[in-house]
């Protein structure tokens, strides 16, 4: 049951329908049974991971609460740590770094047995595995309560709209909600509608449309053009970004029908005006997560009595960060890639401001608006390793890339037709800049302007929309 | 009634408040409602350079004339139905024929127009293309959809002989053919008198249907509603709406009598007949007739494995019971097999040749791509066949 499916509305419809009519006292435990429902439709088996890893963290944090010995509390820390990364590490890294160690046994002219163990990775492991990680760590460092109540923690865990993918919200915001008395107000219904259907806009008519462009090069054996690669490294950052703020955006307009503000994950990142500036504005729950609970860890850790370089932290923790998203080599190399640029981007800082300084406000304003268009493509260019299925097929479409541009004039439809795909989105994200808020600025519009917006929108969906089944970020 | 709010009138405020949100759902549907035609109509434009302000269904790739003719309108266009200048499908065709060319004219009706196929992919333009590396050779496809048996040779004569057919290949359906048998004709309008109504004649439209049919975007809604549900539960919908359709069918065309369980035999005869007229009537022209069996997805022993298409047919043919529609294609394939022995014609039995499922059968008697492709593979081996023995026996 996907967001982009008539069942999920219906689904949504059902729930909303009861979660009005029942006492305030039994919402809660709707809501998780709806949620532990919802993850059941994708695979029910997976429930038992779920429930391991939010009875382990809420029997944890609440001892680590309870003890004021150091060790002790750490010993539980520790507990819950090892049961939630060893989980994700059977289910999603046990083969890769398996593969990897034969690999290297091969290298060195040892011939080991194959073995690989035939897991599923379960839907939506890396998200909630990351958040039950907060929460304790939240406890263990004394910011949080931990909850009395587990039907409550269970629900923080599985909130269905943020259970397969995200937003990574942390305890401190929604298990807040959850405790605290709520009223489902009709008020908050166009809201919620705005964001989804921007949400479905964004994932059925944009995304699901350039998977065409993006899968004509990369599901298929080269070789290829370099421009047939630059359309489809445009059309995948395009697609994922639009897949992926698409699902966040109809997962807080659905948390948002419940009564639930539920943490936004992008910030209009193609709007951004520096490296910095566009980590802090993209998947915006996971890159604050990895800053509060491995970059500043990480930061104030000493080796050989001496503080990591920043520079070497930040490729770091981005290696890390594209670890999350898979186990593949590509990830790692993606990870890297972004790191790098950003430590690079952050060596380069002062002498670019020494060097801003000398140039006419006429160079300045060139400069702000080729920013965002240099580092689109940079951005574009680390799709190539984000979206590859192997770092044979990076390399060869890194060479792919570097030739054939006599054979522009065929592609350039194909260019012309992503960018328009993608207009209507940059139109909109520009006028909610204009309001500095999210997609509900729409509600600011006289009505019949918004219900014609809507209208279109629908219509584009209905008509025009391609129908997949998945999300990208589903694999993560 | 109109209430005006007083400041603390609490019923008031929320009345007035009652008012503006039924006023707001009322904005809401009128916005969308235009919106969303406005949408489908620039989308036709856009895709098939379609009017924006006319009416824009079907029915503008046919017209009669005057004497009840049903042709192609040369020139229309509808969707991906594309009608030439002569009013066939397909490309254009040079008047007069160029020298050292043969046609071979596609004579049938909607199963050989071409309905679920994508443009280019009836079974005439694939015959078209597997018959192209032989020279002079052009295929046409000259259907009407809903041309009757009776019109057949007067269309002939009218439209299709300018084009100066060879050979052509005629696909006769069978849909006309069965009624209700004449005692149960003869009750069915005793009924009608008796119960002081007039005899069917036909209604003029109603006026909101008529709105309606002019509403471009709801067949675009539907369908699109239909694609997203999950394929269980959209087939289960369809099958019920069809079942009501059927009964409303069945109530308006036989009324009290039951639907028959087999095809009379008189129904079987003129069939016959009609065909046998058709035939020899394309001879006397000096054209040379290849006939072909009717296939129908639905035969005795597969009609339980698909209901939906079987319901849908009846609609088509309510006078036929279940079992009536299910043995009507073998019916009438055997008197096509007679007329083709008798008279000596070929025959092409497709009927035999396709496999009966849905992957060659869009319903009961169109076809899928695949379907339309192996019919005209079925006539490709027939004309490679004949054009063999031809050389066999040429003197030399």
């Amino acid at each position: 049951m996907t967001f982009n499916s008539l069942p999920l509305v219906a689904f949504v419809v059902l729930v909303y329908a009861s979660y009005r009519l029942l006492p305030g006292r039994y919402r809660n435990t709707l809501l998780l049974a709806a949620s532990y429902a919802f993850y059941a439709s994708f695979d029910w088996r997976f429930l038992g991971l779920l429930l391991l890893s939010t009875s382990t963290d809420y029997y944890c944090a609440r001892r680590i609460a309870a003890l004021d010995a150091k060790d002790a509390r750490r010993r539980f820390l520790a507990v819950s740590l090892v049961v939630n990364l060893g989980v994700l590490g059977v289910f999603k890294y046990f083969n890769f770094f398996l593969a990897s160690a034969e690999d290297v046994l091969r290298l060195v002219g040892l011939d080991p047995p194959a073995a690989a163990l035939r897991l599923v990775l379960p839907v939506g492991i890396s998200f909630y595995t990351f958040k039950t990680i907060s929460y304790t760590v939240d406890v263990y460092r004394k910011r949080l309560k931990p909850s009395t109540r587990f039907s409550e923690y269970a629900l923080f865990v599985a909130f269905f709209p943020t259970l397969v993918a995200g937003p990574i919200d942390r305890a401190g915001s929604l298990l807040k909600q959850i405790q605290s008395p709520r009223a489902a107000r009709w008020t908050d219904v166009p809201e919620a509608f705005a964001l989804f259907c921007w949400g479905l806009f964004k994932k059925v008519f944009v995304a699901d449309n350039l998977l065409a462009v993006t899968n004509a090069v990369f599901s298929n054996p080269g070789p290829h053009t370099g421009p047939a690669v630059v359309a489809a490294l445009y059309a995948y950052a395009f697609q994922v970004y639009c897949d992926f703020s698409g699902y966040s955006d109809m997962a807080r307009g659905i948390a948002r029908l419940f009564g639930y503000e539920v943490m936004n994950n992008f910030e209009r990142p193609l709007f951004a005006t520096s490296l910095q500036d566009l980590w802090n504005r993209w998947h915006i729950s996971l890159t604050s997560w990895i800053r509060d609970y491995i970059y500043y860890p990480l930061a104030l850790t000493k080796v050989l009595g001496r503080r990591l370089d920043v520079r070497v932290l930040t490729i770091v923790t981005f290696v890390i960060m594209g670890l999350w998203h898979g186990a593949a080599w590509n990830f790692v190399a993606w990870g890297a890639y972004h790191g790098s640029l950003l430590s690079l981007a952050i060596m380069l800082k002062p002498w670019m401001n020494r060097a801003a300084g000398g140039w006419t406000p006429r160079m300045s304003r060139w400069r702000s608006a080729l920013k965002p268009i240099l580092l689109f493509h940079l951005f574009a260019l680390g799709c190539l390793l984000f979206r590859a299925q192997s770092m044979g097929q990076v390399v060869s479409l890194a060479f792919d890339l570097t030739r054939g541009y006599s054979q522009l004039a065929p592609v350039l439809p194909t260019i012309a037709r992503v960018l328009l795909m993608f207009l209507p989105v940059l139109v909109f994200e520009y006028l909610q800049g204009q309001r500095q808020k999210d997609a509900t600025f729409v509600l600011g519009y006289p009505r019949v302007l918004r219900y014609a917006m809507f209208s279109a929108g629908l219509y584009l969906v209905a008509m025009h929309g391609a129908k997949t089944e998945s999300f990208v970020y589903f694999q993560f | 009634m109109i209430v005006v709010a007083e400041p603390g009138d609490d019923k008031s405020v929320r009345a007035v408040s009652r008012r503006t949100r039924l006023l707001n759902l009322l904005l809401f549907v009128i916005t969308c409602g235009l919106i969303l035609e406005v949408c489908a109509r620039i989308d036709d434009w856009v895709a098939f350079g379609a009017p924006l302000l006319e009416r824009y269904d079907h029915s503008r790739l046919l017209a009669n004339d005057d004497d009840g003719v049903q042709h192609n309108v040369p020139g229309a266009r509808f969707q991906k139905w594309r009608i030439n200048r002569l009013g066939f499908r397909g490309p254009e065709v040079s008047v007069p024929k160029p020298p050292g060319t043969s046609r071979i004219i596609c004579f049938g009706s909607s199963e050989t127009f071409g309905l679920y196929e994508p443009e280019g992919r009836d079974w005439p333009s694939v015959l078209g293309g597997l018959l192209s590396d032989a020279p002079g050779i052009e295929v046409i496809n000259s259907s009407v959809v809903g041309l009757t048996g009776s019109k057949r040779l007067a269309y002939f004569d009218r439209y299709v002989m300018p084009a100066e057919p060879d050979v052509v290949i005629l696909y006769v359906a069978f849909l006309e053919y069965p009624k209700l048998a004449p005692r149960a004709r003869e009750e069915r309008a005793a009924s009608a008198k008796g119960a002081g109504t007039r005899p069917a004649t036909p209604r003029p439209p109603i006026r909101a249907g008529a709105i309606i049919d002019n509403i471009r975007v709801l067949p675009k809604l539907r369908l699109a509603i239909k694609k997203s549900l999950p394929p269980k539960i959209a087939t289960a919908i369809s099958t019920e709406v069809t079942r009501l359709q059927l009964r409303r069918r069945e109530r308006q065309v036989l009324g009290d009598a039951a639907p028959l369980e087999r095809v009379n035999a008189e129904d079987l005869d003129a069939f016959e007949r009609d065909l046998e007229d058709s035939v020899v009537g394309i001879r006397r022209r000096g054209i040379a007739v290849v006939l072909t069996t009717y296939p129908t997805l639905l035969n005795g022993k597969n009609q339980f494995l698909y209901e939906q298409v079987l319901i849908d047919f009846r609609r088509v043919l309510p006078v036929l019971s279940r079992q009536g529609v299910a043995d009507a294609a073998g019916l009438f394939n055997d008197r096509i097999r007679r007329v083709a022995r008798r008279l000596d014609v070929p025959l092409v039995d497709n009927d035999a040749l396709i496999p009966k499922t849905t992957e060659y059968f869009g319903d009961n008697v169109h076809y899928t791509e695949k379907g339309a492709e192996l019919v005209a593979r079925n006539f490709h081996r027939f004309f490679e066949a004949s054009r063999a023995s031809a050389e066999q026996h040429q003197p030399r």
